[in-house]
């Protein structure tokens, strides 16, 4: 039986949206706190040093200065072995922020400074200076524990790779034998996106208190529980005494992951409350993300169809050593994209360490880097061929059922459950005019010329460890729906609540949210690798359901008829084909206060060896003006399948926020460096330049394709760092398509165009 | 720390309301307004004028109050976000900015919608191209400008008086959805 849709499907307003837009949406900086102290951190001035001493009598001896941290006094949250310029050296906490800057300029602290390593490609060189004298600067595959896999025995009838193996690189059949048999066979190296940044609008920090034996953290966070569980295991406190409070993200993209052991430790110490909120230029030294090197080797039939392909992939982490971007090569490159036809992949992947900064995740997490690599390399590989870019990746995109062979996957390999290419493909050629405006590179002329180029996305999605969603009915067809996920911008405290309104057949407005700490919720998935309305969406489902269940149960009784033969709307229990109401919630309820409904959903699809991803074609037309060199985004068009869009708005905000993160990386954003001191010279948003409005148009389409993807209860699909990945090889592919040079360095700045193009 | 800094009581003028504040000659205007007058709708992003994320307006001009200083608001008509609605009833432009879903994680939208408030007085119906330049001095991390210009455009339709619609307007995608679990029973 279908049912007609009211909430979901509609683009609802965001369920906190009042507050957010009259500022009554209190983030964890908006906590004032009588009694609060505030830290702030002495960083270091070298790139890489030993601590020798730290002499605090100065500091400590300002009036309003409660107390010095440094490895001295708290060797867990310390360390005398200094990597960036910015490393912490040292904090104060004090009764006002002045102070507390006061006193950390009164640190004396005698450092043994030491060689250092700024460059990606000079930190791989056997000779380089080391980051951590303990081991060299490049580490192969993500981490300690890690395994390269090598795959073999294919299921005949299902495609799935049976066994599984360690090796010394990924991928599966023999790489030298699938050359030897390509007919056209498509190489480029030194493809290298820049380091950039995160950079949210919300500072980090939190505001920490500890009173009556219980630890309140309010700040901005990507899991609540999850923090909360961290915190618990790191200061050694039972989960139950730790409220996590975290209503509200300003954005996140993967970003803010840091735990803020320090102002925690200090309110502990303290029994006061302690605020630590990161000024500008802290921000910009912690959370670089993207750097990267890699070689992609393609080898095709004369058809086109790709059968062989070797990689090679590092990435910058700095000196933090947050290697999860490497693991992100194997989950797209061509172990998944393009890997239909693919008989042998080799993979070999790995992190550098340098001194600059501290990488962590942003938007994509590592999949931007490696689609930029293969997407280049197969838009070369078009023109080689002489078939139409898009016609290249028609005949080599992923496919539902295809098998991919992932070192993640629960089982050997999985199943993606559905796949929209096709339609995304259609879409994006007509609106760009594709066939009629595309046009062969050396038939270009002019100052100014015109350039299209597109390419693919993919992205894991139906990851997620555990999910759970409460809610309460109250007689008057009210709810109170208690769900943990984080609202970092990315619309989960909306969908969610559609869920639960569409199932329960009340109004939207008549679902009261319970979101902002994990004292009053239960445990959500962290919102990460784009899992939220998928893994999340599930447990909310099954909640609602739940109630439903009992609700008709009850009205069933009353009514004398089957449960099955009644259903709900706008809050009222109706009998099967009558237009009347058949009785009230209250009605139904009698006696009963309140109906709870529980939903869990347990490790994900990965289980079952199928699931989806997020997938979708982005199309750019740009222009290059050949004597400046400068590149203007005409029109950006990301197209993406999402199954179903639960909030056609929330979705399309998906796109325009990963296609701004991706034109940013493109056009120009870039982490510089004083080669000589090593200290960031983009610390500030004048430095390093955010688009603004004036910077970007972005068109996005939703290609819907309801009841394709059997995976989730709506059949909604992710969308969200999928939008992310694609942007830069797109960009680079119509510079080219422009031009007739490739760009194989990201930003693609004035000055790099010239270059390619010989004119300086 | 030597407490000599130099200060002054003044009094402000914030949304209709007067508060006499004892101000340090170097802070600034935002500073007053988070922590001494607890407005906390007004943010600080960069710090540096750079982001417009601490907008507000002084005597019906945007202004960047990171980079001013307290000491020259006295006496001048402030007005944050927290005046821009009566009680439970939202301005039109927080209405356009709801309908719009202008905000992602809304954290730029007070200064967005401080600086909207600053064009839209002077200028009723500004083209999408007037939107742009008028704010694109306020950056949104979430890359949500398309969904901010349309908020400033349909707040523009409500201010003229040809949109009273107070509900969101959105037809959806329709359809159905197969709830399979009712189906296996």
């Amino acid at each position: 039986m279908g049912r007609t849709l009211s909430v979901v499907g509609k683009s609802v307003p965001q369920k906190d949206g009042v507050e957010r837009v009259t500022g009554k949406a209190k983030f964890y900086g908006d906590v004032m706190l009588p009694g609060m102290l505030h830290m702030k951190f002495l960083r270091s001035p070298h790139a890489q040093a030993d601590i020798l001493e730290i002499d605090a009598r100065k500091a400590e001896a300002i009036p309003g200065v409660e107390g010095v941290m440094s490895f001295k006094s708290h060797p867990k949250l310390f360390r005398r072995d200094l990597h960036y310029v910015g490393d912490e050296v040292a904090a104060v906490v004090a009764e006002d922020e002045e102070t507390a800057e006061e006193a950390c300029d009164r640190i004396q602290v005698e450092y043994d400074p030491k060689p250092f390593v700024l460059d990606m490609k000079e930190a791989m060189k056997p000779d380089a200076p080391r980051v951590f004298p303990d081991r060299p600067n490049v580490r192969p595959g993500w981490g300690p524990g890690f395994k390269f896999f090598y795959f073999s025995g294919k299921d005949p009838v299902t495609g799935l790779w049976l066994k599984r193996e360690p090796s010394d690189f990924h991928g599966f059949g023999d790489v030298n034998k699938g050359f030897s048999e390509c007919d056209v066979i498509v190489e480029d190296s030194d493809l290298s996106q820049g380091y950039s940044r995160v950079t949210t609008m919300e500072p980090r920090g939190c505001v920490a208190n500890f009173e009556n034996g219980r630890l309140t953290v309010w700040t901005h966070t990507q899991g609540l529980h999850q923090l909360k569980n961290d915190l618990a295991n790191f200061f050694g406190l039972p989960r139950t005494m730790i409220n996590v409070v975290s209503p509200y993200t300003g954005g996140s993209f993967g970003g803010k992951v840091d735990k803020f052991f320090v102002p925690i430790a200090a309110a502990l110490s303290l029994s006061r409350p302690v605020k630590l909120v990161f000024t500008r230029e802290e921000e910009m030294l912690r959370g670089w993300a993207r750097g990267s090197l890699s070689r992609a080797k393609l080898g095709f039939k004369r058809d086109g169809r790709l059968t062989t392909m070797e990689v090679e992939h590092w990435v910058e982490v700095g000196p933090a050593g947050d290697s999860y971007p490497v693991r992100n090569v194997y989950r797209h490159t061509g172990a998944k994209l393009y890997a239909r036809h693919a008989q042998h992949l080799k993979i070999t992947a790995g992190v550098v360490f340098t001194n600059r900064f501290v990488c962590i995740g942003w938007h994509g997490y590592g999949t931007p880097e490696t689609n930029f690599m293969i997407e280049t390399v197969m838009d070369e590989a078009a023109y080689v061929l002489g078939i139409d870019p898009v016609e290249l990746r028609r005949i080599n995109h992923f496919r539902k059922g295809d098998p991919v062979a992932s070192p993640r996957d629960v089982k050997v390999s999985s199943q993606m459950s559905s796949c929209g290419y096709e339609e995304c493909l259609d879409e994006g050629v007509e609106r760009m005019e594709w066939n009629k405006r595309w046009d062969h590179p050396n038939k270009k002329t002019g100052v100014v010329r015109d350039g299209l180029g597109m390419d693919l996305t993919i992205h894991g999605a139906g990851d997620g460890v555990f999910s759970s969603s409460i809610v309460k009915v109250s007689p008057d067809a009210t709810v109170l729906f208690e769900c943990a996920i984080a609202d970092i911008g990315q619309g989960q405290h909306t969908v969610q609540s559609q869920i639960i309104a569409e199932v329960l057949g009340v109004p939207y407005n008549h679902v009261h949210l319970v979101c902002h700490d994990t004292d009053s919720t239960p445990v959500s998935t962290k919102v990460g690798g784009s899992q939220g309305t998928w893994h999340q969406g599930k447990a909310t489902y099954d909640a609602a359901f739940n109630a439903r269940a009992q609700i008709l149960e009850l009205a069933a009784k009353k009514l004398g008829k089957k449960p099955d033969e009644l259903m709900i709307k706008e809050g009222l229990i109706y009998a099967a084909g009558k237009s009347d109401p058949a009785c009230t919630f209250a009605e139904a309820f009698g006696n009963v206060p309140t109906i709870i409904g529980v939903g869990q959903t347990f490790p994900d699809g990965r289980e079952e060896g199928i699931y989806p991803r997020e997938q979708g074609a982005h199309f750019v037309r740009c222009s290059v003006d050949m004597e400046t060199g400068e590149v203007k985004i005409q029109k950006y068009l990301p197209v993406q399948y999402v199954g179903r869009a639960l909030n056609p708005k929330v979705v399309e905000g998906q796109m325009l926020g990963g296609a701004y993160h991706g034109l940013e990386c493109a056009l120009l954003a870039e982490c510089i460096v004083d080669p000589k001191t090593g200290k960031m010279l983009t610390y500030n948003w004048e430095n390093y330049k955010p688009l603004t409005m004036l910077d970007c148009d972005i068109d996005p389409v939703i290609v819907e394709i309801p009841g394709r993807d059997p995976s989730h209860p709506f059949g909604a699909i992710a969308c969200a760092e999928g939008a992310v990945d694609p942007v830069c090889a797109a960009v680079g592919n119509a510079i080219y398509n422009a031009t007739g040079v490739r760009l194989r360095t990201a930003p693609f700045t004035p000055a790099k165009v010239l270059k390619a193009l010989g004119k300086i | 720390m030597e407490k000599d800094r130099k200060a002054e009581e003044r009094d402000y003028l914030v949304n209709g309301k007067t508060y006499r504040v004892k101000v340090e000659d170097h802070w600034t205007l935002v500073y007053v307004l988070r922590d001494k007058l607890g407005l906390t709708g007004t943010k600080i992003a960069c710090d540096n004028g750079a982001c417009g994320a601490c907008t507000v307006l002084i005597d019906g001009e945007p202004i960047l109050s990171c980079m001013t200083l307290a000491a020259e608001c006295e006496g001048r008509a402030i007005e944050t976000i927290e005046g821009l609605s009566n009680g439970p009833r939202l301005h039109l432009i927080q209405q356009a900015w709801l309908e719009e879903h202008g905000a992602q994680c809304g954290f730029c939208s007070p200064g967005f919608i401080m600086t909207a408030k600053g064009l839209l007085e002077k200028t009723a119906s500004p083209t999408k191209e007037e939107v742009r330049e008028a704010l694109s001095g306020n950056v949104c991390r979430c890359g949500n400008y398309d969904h901010i210009i349309a908020s400033v455009l349909t707040a523009a339709t409500k201010m003229r008086g040809e949109d009273t619609s107070l509900a969101p307007t959105s037809p959806g995608t329709g359809g159905t959805y197969k709830d399979e679990r009712e189906d296996h029973g």
